[in-house]
């Protein structure tokens, strides 16, 4: 009886040894993950769901105008800038590179420019700041390619076989280079608008990194410029306006025109927008009120630029 | 202590001792590979997402880097299409959660995509701060989901755990066996040492039953060797006895015949010389010469006694056939004398008492066994003398006849018996006597 006391007592304290070498072990491994997680935890900011970028910045007194957003509009605002300079020669006018849509949007909701540049409609989340929408001028969206390359026109069967890497070559055999703006990119949009497909393409080849993707409109245009073969979605105004050697082609056998447009037979074409805070300043309005004159408009049509729709 | 050397319960003793205690080692086994090892993969895999994290938010410092030096002004309005042009050529990372890019005063500048943290979903966020010169500009936040890694180690779980168990369960089987094999040798080696102890025991068994014996027969040898001195302390002294009865009997037959004789000589001489007649004297003198006659055939005889005179004349071996043949022809009884010595020559004690014997047994033959023939055979046998008399006689019950106590026997039992020899008598009414002696003959 004895004896198998004994035994009982040694079973058992191997059994609580285990246990708590098994208890330990997980305890020390969780701990030292808990560590590890809290220790990388997310700021308490960031937990937070009140915004601070939704705060509009506040617009200090100021007599110069800053002017920034999409690229699509930066050749067309800074010839009328220009123009603008020359005709006030006291006023302070600067035109930004470009950061976007977007970035526009969001300069100005902080108070740091007095003009967003936009060429897309404005998301739901911008139109809440309730900033002025003011279209100032169209670009036609165009597949463009270098000047070496033959062909007039493309088919938008062939667009999206390019853009699937189906298609390689161009009729004369030589290679395809194939240049794309990232998805939210606003000339982008407006084909995608038409042309599911080719957005369908454009997001596989985006994903896989198919092909070198160029997220500004001035990188896009020398990219095509000084590559053999190359083709990308660029604005016919960039091209005249800035008189880029670069072919604007015929899609399924539609010349982007300002008449093709206008009789609705080439559809591609987006809006470009100036974006005034209800607070800006004077100075701002005045600019854009500038650009919406009869003559600016001639100067927008004489930059390969249309009008907008009334 | 039997119990104890019990070999099955030794066996199952050990099987009972180290499958139990295996238990906890086997437990043990099962969960530190199964759990442990998920947690060590999911703590390997929080630092690969940490070295990853950190590495995105460090090519995201250097982009915007770039961009702060280049547009100073709205660098941060630029943010997002930067972070997305890093993630589509500099970022491939499935575990990417979230990339946030702050102000020095915390002020979220961008924010891609919008996501927050969700319970389920726990993501690690890897800081870079993005600082020029001594003024610190922005901070990029890359957050890592551990969703993935989470999965990952779950479902590793199901396949460490039946690798565990499979380990554990060999690890059991592996014991068992040892134990098994173990207790197979260890019951063998018993098995051995009860055969070898047993074994111990037949041979102590029979040691003590040789000792035993050895012992009882050393000392039956003892009492025998005792016997024998006694018997050889009462022969001395029957010797002694004899030697002094036999010394007497000379001189009183000295006495009786010679002595006699020699006074009837004298008193003979006396008268003669006293007498005066010649006739007388004659007389006397024949008388006298008759006397000496006498004496000198007494002297014969008091000296036959002592030695049989024909051993001297014959030798042994004649004078002993020409005893037998004697008696032979006295009794009519048909006699076969055969001696062969082989060469040999028999002390002269040995041949008195040989022919004494003889002499007595042909005598007792003569008188008392009616026997029709008496057959007498002495040969060398080895180092003894053996003298076998055998008739047809009528026999004797030896127990009526007193045993050697009457005939003579005793006294032929005596005389070679003080030579170290042996008597034996063997005889039974109606089938003769046969009488053999052994005797040392050198």
């Amino acid at each position: 009886m004895k004896k198998g006391v004994k035994i009982f007592s040694v079973e058992l304290t191997l059994w609580i040894l285990t246990l708590l070498i098994i208890f330990f072990s997980i305890a020390v491994l969780r701990y030292s993950i808990f560590k590890r997680l809290k220790s990388n935890s997310a700021p308490a900011f960031l937990e937070s769901e009140k915004i601070q970028r939704e705060v509009f910045g506040k617009i200090m007194p100021h007599h110069d105008i800053k002017i920034a957003g999409s690229g699509s509009n930066l050749p067309l605002v800074k010839v009328l800038a220009s123009i603008y300079r020359q005709i006030n020669p006291q006023s302070e006018i600067t035109v930004y590179e470009s950061i976007g849509s977007s970035g526009g949007v969001k300069a100005l909701r902080d108070g740091v420019i007095d003009i967003g540049l936009v060429s897309r409609p404005l998301k739901d989340g911008e139109k809440k700041y309730g900033f002025l929408e003011i279209p100032y001028a169209r670009t036609i969206a165009v597949i463009g390619v270098s000047s070496d390359v033959l062909d007039d026109g493309i088919s938008t069967k062939e667009l999206i076989e390019i853009y699937s890497g189906r298609k390689k070559r161009w009729r004369d055999g030589r290679w395809i280079t194939v240049f794309q703006r990232e998805s939210s990119d606003s000339t982008n949009e407006v084909f995608f608008r038409f042309l599911p497909e080719f957005r369908k393409a454009n997001e596989e080849a985006y994903k896989t990194h198919r092909f070198r993707v160029i997220f500004t409109d001035r990188e896009m245009l020398d990219a095509i410029n000084e590559s053999s073969g190359g083709i990308g979605p660029v604005d016919s105004g960039a091209i005249v306006s800035q008189r880029l050697p670069i072919k604007q082609l015929k899609i399924n056998g539609i010349l982007p025109s300002y008449e093709n447009v206008e009789n609705g037979l080439y559809p591609y074409v987006k809006t470009l927008s100036f974006l005034l805070r209800k607070d800006g300043t004077n100075e701002a309005k005045e600019f854009v009120e500038f650009c919406l004159s009869a003559k600016m408009s001639e100067v927008i049509l004489s930059q390969g630029y249309l009008l907008p729709k009334k | 202590m039997k119990e104890k050397l019990s070999i099955q319960n030794i066996a199952q003793g050990h099987e009972k001792f180290v499958l139990p205690r295996m238990l906890p080692l086997i437990v043990l086994l099962l969960v530190l590979i199964s759990t442990i090892s998920i947690y060590t993969y999911f703590s390997i895999n929080i630092g690969k997402l940490e070295d990853r994290g950190r590495g995105v938010a460090k090519q995201l410092v250097y982009i915007l880097r770039v961009e702060l030096s280049s547009k100073p002004y709205l660098w941060k309005y630029n943010t997002a299409k930067i972070v997305e042009f890093a993630k589509s050529y500099l970022i491939e990372d499935r575990d990417l959660w979230a990339v946030v890019v702050t102000t020095a005063n915390d002020e979220i500048i961008m924010e891609q995509p919008v996501r927050r943290r969700e319970k389920h979903n726990p993501v690690i966020y890897l800081s870079e701060n993005l600082d020029l010169g001594e003024e610190r500009h922005a901070t990029v936040w890359v957050g890592m989901s551990l969703a993935r890694v989470k999965r990952e180690a779950l479902s590793i779980l199901l396949p460490l755990f039946f690798a565990g168990f499979s380990m554990a369960l060999g690890l059991y089987f592996y014991v068992k066996k040892i134990v098994r094999d173990s207790n197979l040798k260890i019951k063998s080696l018993l098995e051995e040492i009860e055969e070898a102890r047993q074994e111990l025991i037949r041979v102590n068994r029979n040691l003590e039953e040789r000792v035993e014996e050895r012992t009882s027969k050393l000392q039956e040898a003892l009492l025998e060797l005792e016997n024998s001195r006694n018997e050889i302390a009462k022969l001395a002294a029957k010797t002694q006895v004899l030697n002094e009865e036999e010394k007497r009997q000379i001189a009183r037959e000295l006495h009786d015949a010679v002595g006699q004789a020699l006074v009837a000589l004298r008193l003979n001489l006396d008268l003669m010389e006293r007498s005066e007649s010649s006739e007388e004297k004659e007389k006397i003198k024949m008388d006298t010469l008759n006397l000496i006659e006498n004496a000198i055939e007494e002297t014969r005889r008091v000296v036959s006694n002592l030695r049989p005179p024909a051993i001297d004349s014959l030798g042994f071996e004649e004078s002993v056939i020409r005893l037998v043949e004697g008696f032979a022809s006295k009794s009519g009884i048909e006699s076969d004398v055969s001696i062969n010595l082989h060469g040999g020559k028999l002390s002269n004690a040995v041949e008195i008492a040989l022919y004494r014997v003889v002499q007595e047994a042909m005598t007792n033959v003569v008188r008392h066994s009616h026997a029709k023939k008496v057959v007498v055979c002495l040969s060398v046998i080895d180092s003894n003398a053996v003298l076998e008399i055998v008739d047809d006689g009528i026999g004797f019950d030896f127990k009526l006849k007193d045993g050697f106590g009457g005939c003579g026997l005793k006294g032929m039992k005596e005389r070679i018996e003080i030579l170290g020899g042996t008597f034996m008598i063997e005889t039974k009414l109606g089938k003769g006597t046969k009488i053999l002696v052994k005797i040392p003959y050198v």
